[in-house]
């Protein structure tokens, strides 16, 4: 176990001074963030904030996804790891924890934005809004970390299957609206104890086991 | 065998080591083709514990293909890999802690500094050995480059950084592909006498190089694509 | 099959609220028994391949999803007929139809992932592909229980009671479809072997 939690913090804390220290996908990812907002903001108004606000930090998630790891591929980056000594499904949650990371990150950009030109409170209940947003992050890493893995030393016509992985992502978007519609009621207690919640919390925790069995199923076996 | 000079004891005390009975590698009846291009058909040979093994062939022969096939980068291909009596395939990435690869191009990470490369590989295969990593810094003039990010090296001197890291790594086998390629004269003669070294302590070397830095080294056989 | 269209448009009574077009509901259930079956064949197939590497369950893997495909959309359109008099629109946005329209979509895009995922030589990804997939189906299930939009529930629920000759209208129904998928599937990896 701890020799688990020291691998993933190795390849967590490697990919994080990666990426901070390069700063150019950030870069990029801020400016499409608060791009992104600023269009919605202008056609939707400060009425859906907070669908916007999920809206505009999930497209910004998935480009940075694909940013993120296409340059991998371009420094044989991963190479390294599937050929290191190690469990392939502890990269893989390693690069889950990592790509949560910055989506948080995301998150954190467009709301800060949003809060500034709506001049409004995007949320009431802090925790609910927290609890949502990490709940939301969680799956969608899952998910996209484990294919982007897979597919990013694919040639050819293969490179455009990563767009297919999206629907994989619709069911979150059910629940997660849901959710979204509940997440200001004042009742936190009300709010975790909700279906949609509480499915999109099963659903993560699933996909946070699988994800990286399948993935070393997919590469080694 | 021609022998070199230890230009560095220190190197040499510290890669002294009390070997255990090794296993071979026996690659059987190894067979490659991309979609209905045959690369080559039916190779078979074996890796013995303590020798040197070259790998030669004409561009385009599929010597990396086939250095990638045995250090299991490539799964896609048909005969069988055996260390010992275990399938490589079995093997998982347990064979990685017996095998290392050394491509053409180093593989390191860009945006990390030399040290900072070091370091992670150590901890990623739980090497604790700090005195040899001073030893390999020293014996490859690395120590001015140490907090320097890989991306501002000469590929010379990215070479030195994988040549080391692999070293640390001290695998059984060691499948080195073009490794004195940007090399320097005075880096190529710490390579060879690390390889010698390390062949006495019963290290196995599968190496491919189409420049003339192996022309002092004795093999125990070549395999000809 | 034709048992089952008897019982369907002679033996079944006419539906009290909805009057005939309630019949197209046999059909859909029908519909909906064959996608849950092939999809759950799929899923097998799928692991089946992560284990053996055998290329003939990746390919009955992909038969089973064409099959299920193919009903998931049958099911949509005649939900779509059946709406459309009952409640006034051919769509709206009731949790059920929405997660089925996903598993459509879903299962249509792992059509398309499957074929390049072969073209490009890693067939094993469609796998990853389909099991993460069929996480979706519950969820299908799980909407119309809890929740609830517009959409009937047959099954349980507060006043889904379904009077007994409908009830052996469905069960017949469920039966033909049932040899239905398994013809289909005969018919379809025949055709693989031409």
């Amino acid at each position: 176990m701890r020799n688990f939690i020291d691998i993933v913090f190795l390849i967590l804390k490697k990919d994080l001074r990666i990426e901070f220290r390069e700063k150019l996908n950030l870069i990029y990812v801020i400016i499409l963030a608060i791009s992104l907002s600023l269009i919605g903001f202008t056609f939707i108004g400060s009425n859906n904030l907070i669908e916007l606000f999920f809206y505009t930090s999930l497209i910004s998630s998935l480009v940075a996804n694909q940013r993120i790891s296409r340059q991998e591929i371009s420094l044989d980056g991963e190479l390294i790891l599937i050929s290191a000594p190690i469990d392939l499904s502890i990269v893989c949650f390693a690069k889950i924890l990592f790509f949560m990371i910055i989506c948080l990150f995301i998150h954190l950009i467009v709301f800060i934005f949003l809060s500034l030109i709506s001049n409004t409170p995007l949320f009431i209940n802090g925790i609910n809004f927290i609890s949502l947003c990490f709940l939301f992050t969680l799956g969608l890493s899952s998910i996209l970390s484990t294919f982007s893995l897979m597919l990013e030393r694919v040639r050819g016509e293969g490179q455009f299957m990563f767009i297919l992985i999206y629907p994989l992502i619709l069911p979150f978007l059910i629940l997660g609206y849901s959710s979204i519609m509940l997440v200001n009621i004042s009742d936190s207690l009300f709010f975790f104890k909700s279906f949609p919640l509480q499915a999109l919390a099963a659903f993560d925790i699933l996909l946070l086991t699988i994800c990286p069995i399948l993935f070393s199923y997919s590469i080694r076996r | 065998m021609k022998k070199f000079h230890h230009t560095n004891f220190k190197l040499h005390l510290l890669l002294s080591k009390v070997i255990n009975m090794k296993d071979s590698l026996s690659i059987q009846n190894i067979s490659k083709s991309y979609n209905d291009t045959t690369v080559f058909k039916l190779i078979s040979f074996n890796i013995n514990p303590g020798k040197i093994y070259n790998l030669s062939g004409p561009n385009g022969a599929g010597k990396t293909t086939l250095m990638k096939i045995v250090a299991s980068q490539i799964l896609d291909y048909s005969g069988e890999i055996f260390l010992g009596k275990d399938n490589i395939k079995d093997l998982d990435h347990y064979y990685f802690t017996k095998v290392s690869y050394l491509p053409p191009l180093p593989n390191l990470y860009q945006h990390l500094s030399v040290k900072e490369n070091i370091i992670f590989f150590t901890r990623l295969n739980n090497i604790g050995n700090v005195e040899l990593v001073e030893s390999l810094i020293d014996s490859f003039n690395l120590n001015d480059f140490k907090s320097k990010k890989i991306y501002k090296l000469s590929d010379g001197t990215k070479k030195k950084v994988s040549i080391l890291i692999l070293f640390l790594i001290n695998p059984d086998f060691f499948i080195l592909d073009e490794p004195y390629t940007y090399l320097d004269s005075e880096a190529i003669n710490v390579l060879n006498n690390l390889i010698i070294n390390s062949t006495d302590k019963g290290k196995s070397f599968f190496i491919t190089d189409n420049s003339s830095g192996l022309k002092d080294i004795e093999f125990f056989e070549s395999v000809k694509l | 099959m034709t048992l089952s269209l008897y019982m369907i448009f002679i033996y079944a009574p006419k539906e009290k609220i909805m009057g005939d077009v309630q019949r197209i509901f046999y059909f859909h259930m029908g519909y909906v028994l064959v996608f849950t079956i092939a999809f759950t064949m799929n899923l097998i197939y799928s692991i089946k391949y992560l284990r053996s590497n055998n290329p003939s369950e990746s390919n009955m893997a992909y038969i089973n999803a064409e099959i299920g495909t193919l009903f998931t959309l049958l099911t949509l359109v005649s939900g779509s007929i059946w709406a459309k008099p009952v409640w006034g629109t051919w769509w709206t946005s009731d949790p059920q139809l929405t997660t089925t329209l996903i598993l459509f979509i879903l299962y249509f895009t792992y059509l398309v992932f499957h074929k390049l995922a072969e073209k490009s030589g890693v067939p094993r990804y469609s796998s990853i592909f389909a099991i993460i997939a069929f996480i979706d189906l519950p969820i299908v299930y799980i909407s119309v229980r809890v929740m609830r939009g517009i959409s009937p529930v047959v099954f349980g629920g507060e006043g889904g009671g379904i009077a007994p000759e409908m009830m052996d209208t469905l069960i017949v129904t469920f039966i033909a479809f049932l040899f239905l998928y398994f013809y289909l599937l005969d018919m379809r990896i025949k055709l693989d072997k031409i």
